[in-house]
């Protein structure tokens, strides 16, 4: 009785372990979904008439949205915002600015300023603004046709712009780990994120990584691969004179004293400027691929290099460049850095940006004790350039442009913050 | 995900310690192997784990568990809950039904990166185990046995380049807005497991 009580339950469990693999057997291939996500631009062909033909209208003050370079001209900043316009923000008080309005400038990246002459470039073109009443801008002179690299076909006016956009797809492939996954390296910082800078005579100022500059009455400004100069000693009249070739990865350009200091992903190009109208070349001060603006004073150029994407190399650094003679510039020192991007110097001290690291002050008037002599490092205050202005020392960050008061440079001291609808990622 | 995981860690041993006082403490200890596939190959992966529990009446024990379970490329630490039912209490075998629910944690995988900056990691994820088995007598309290299941694993893995050269800290690492490219794959193991073990 026991023993066939004891198979009657063998049974029942060779059944359910029977049921159990009948039923589980067929699902046990492993499953996977991938879920791809990246940043990317995609091209928009536009047609330049619709451009010149819509009148550039000028707006009501709107909020900072993701503020690229800013100049700073008497008591106003202005703010460019990438392909979309300029804010114009009365700075009388730099504890209290007010937005008071916005030029609409479709296809515009960067800004100069001479003698109440606003010139902003528009696409292909550079228009130039009478902001001598800001309440009451006007378009005095658009020059056609100067920034032609983005054209696909000049005879129609046809040009290509990218926007940037995130693309998402899922599929069901087993991943391969390692080098099958790099199909999609790109890169959505190359034209949105670049940011400010500098001028004597009655020009403004702007920060270290700006694209535009003037200097003995002439504008110059440079894109990926190129120098282009402007005279505007009429400076309702900014006429196009010639363009330098410069190798690629241009990005800033700083004048100082007839020169004209350009940074490249590669290294710093150093131009006489002397004949204003016909730069020339003087050295060319070649580092490691990274990103670098460049700020001078009369015997050294500081020079941040940084990691990132479009930075390639894995370098973050503040070197220090002696150009007592242009001709040959010799690194001195370089001092290690967290992710330094833009630079503002007054007189012996130095601001730097550090991105997400905050913002750092240094006395550099021994430039070989350059780290030892760090006055300030305000790790909350994520910063990507800095322009030491006449009233206030401005900082721009992701989250907003900040003011400073740095009649004490060992101690900064936070004046206001405009803040920005859509912080950009760093 | 993390703190879940050693907040479930610490249940354990609380727990543990506190049902002991008036209910009989169980523990199950096993060792075996799980086998799966995917469209390419086959997989054997170890799998250990230890069930600490009361038994509540003679036919049921809840506790808790941890493991170690070995996948390709991948240690998981499986934590959670589980349930034992004793069919037949009075046989020398008798068979049981178990049914161990919980998370399978990464906390022993950290993120890679590459001469690229390419940042890789897992993240565990919910894990499902049913299983019967048999537990035979031995002449001390000790009790052998072997069981046979079905495990449900998902893991996800992750794959990217941040958009600048780090992932600012405190960052979500799975938002795909600091990355250039974001790769995220959830990953779904379908066991069927064979293990030995240790009851007392």
């Amino acid at each position: 009785m026991g023993r066939s009580l004891y198979l009657r339950h063998n049974w029942s469990l060779n059944f359910l372990l029977s049921l159990f693999m009948v039923l589980l057997l067929p699902a046990c291939q492993d499953e996977v979904e991938t879920t791809y996500t990246y940043h990317t631009q995609v091209p928009v062909f536009l047609q330049i008439n619709t451009f010149r033909e819509a009148e550039i209208i000028i707006e009501p003050g709107k909020q900072l949205e993701n503020p690229g370079k800013i100049y700073i001209y008497g008591d106003y900043l202005f703010v460019n915002e990438p392909k979309k316009g300029i804010h114009i923000i009365n700075n009388q008080n730099p504890s209290n600015p007010v937005n008071i309005n916005f030029i609409n400038v479709p296809g515009t990246v960067d800004m100069a300023i001479n003698s109440n002459i606003l010139y902003a470039d528009s696409y292909v073109d550079l228009v130039a603004f009478d902001i001598s009443n800001p309440q009451d801008i006007k378009v005095v002179k658009r020059v056609e046709d100067v920034f032609p690299n983005i054209y696909t076909h000049q005879e129609t006016g046809t040009f290509v712009t990218y926007k940037d956009t995130v693309i998402t797809t899922t599929n069901r492939m087993m991943p391969n780990r390692g080098w099958g996954n790099g199909l999609f390296f790109s890169d959505a910082a190359g034209f949105s994120s670049q940011r400010s800078e500098s001028g004597g005579q009655s020009y403004g100022q702007g920060g270290s990584m700006a694209r535009f500059t003037l200097m003995s009455g002439h504008l110059y400004a440079v894109n990926d691969y190129e120098l282009r100069v402007f005279d505007v000693q009429s400076p309702t009249e900014p006429a196009y004179l010639d363009k330098i070739n410069l190798g690629w990865g241009i990005e800033t350009i700083f004048p100082f004293q007839d020169k004209l200091f350009i940074g490249s992903m590669t290294g710093m190009h150093i131009y006489d400027a002397s004949q204003p109208s016909s730069p020339k070349k003087m050295a060319v001060y070649e580092h490691v691929t990274a990103c670098d603006p460049v700020v001078v004073n009369e015997n050294y150029a500081f020079v941040t290099l940084r990691s990132g994407m479009m930075c390639r190399m894995d370098v973050d650094q503040l070197q220090v460049i002696d150009i007592k003679n242009p001709y040959q510039p010799k690194l001195l020192k370089a001092y290690p850095m967290d992710n330094p991007h833009g630079l503002g110097l007054a007189g012996d001290y130095l601001y730097l940006a550090e991105g997400l690291h905050g913002l750092k002050s240094f006395n550099v008037s021994d430039v070989l004790r350059v780290s030892e002599n760090q006055l300030e490092h305000l790790k909350e205050m994520k910063s990507v350039d800095i322009i030491p202005g006449p009233k206030a020392l401005i900082v721009i960050g992701p989250d907003g442009v900040c003011q400073f008061d740095y009649s004490n440079p060992e101690k900064l001291r936070k004046l206001s913050c405009i803040d920005v609808r859509n912080p950009m990622p760093l | 995900m993390k703190t879940l995981s050693a907040a479930s860690f610490l249940l354990v041993l609380l727990m543990g310690s506190a049902f002991a006082q008036n209910m009989p403490f169980v523990n199950q200890t096993e060792i075996g192997v799980q086998r799966g596939s995917n469209e390419f190959a086959n997989r054997t992966n170890f799998t250990f784990q230890t069930f600490n529990g009361v038994r509540i009446n003679p036919y049921h024990e809840f506790g808790f568990f941890i493991g170690m379970d070995t996948y390709p490329g991948l240690h998981l630490m499986p934590l959670g809950m589980g349930w034992r039912g004793i069919l037949e209490k009075e046989r020398k075998f008798s068979p049981y039904l178990s049914m161990d629910i919980g998370y399978g944690s990464t906390l022993l995988e950290k993120m890679e990166l590459d001469e690229w900056n390419r940042h890789s990691w897992y993240d565990g994820g919910m894990l499902f185990h049913p299983s019967i088995g048999l537990r035979k007598k031995t002449k001390g309290k000790t009790q052998l046995s072997l069981s046979f299941g079905y495990k449900f694993q998902t893991v996800h893995y992750y794959e990217g380049n941040p958009l600048t050269g780090s992932l600012p800290s405190g960052a979500n690492r799975t938002d795909p807005s600091h990355w250039s490219y974001l790769q995220a794959s959830r990953l779904q193991f379908h066991n069927l497991v064979l293990k030995m073990g240790l009851v007392f």
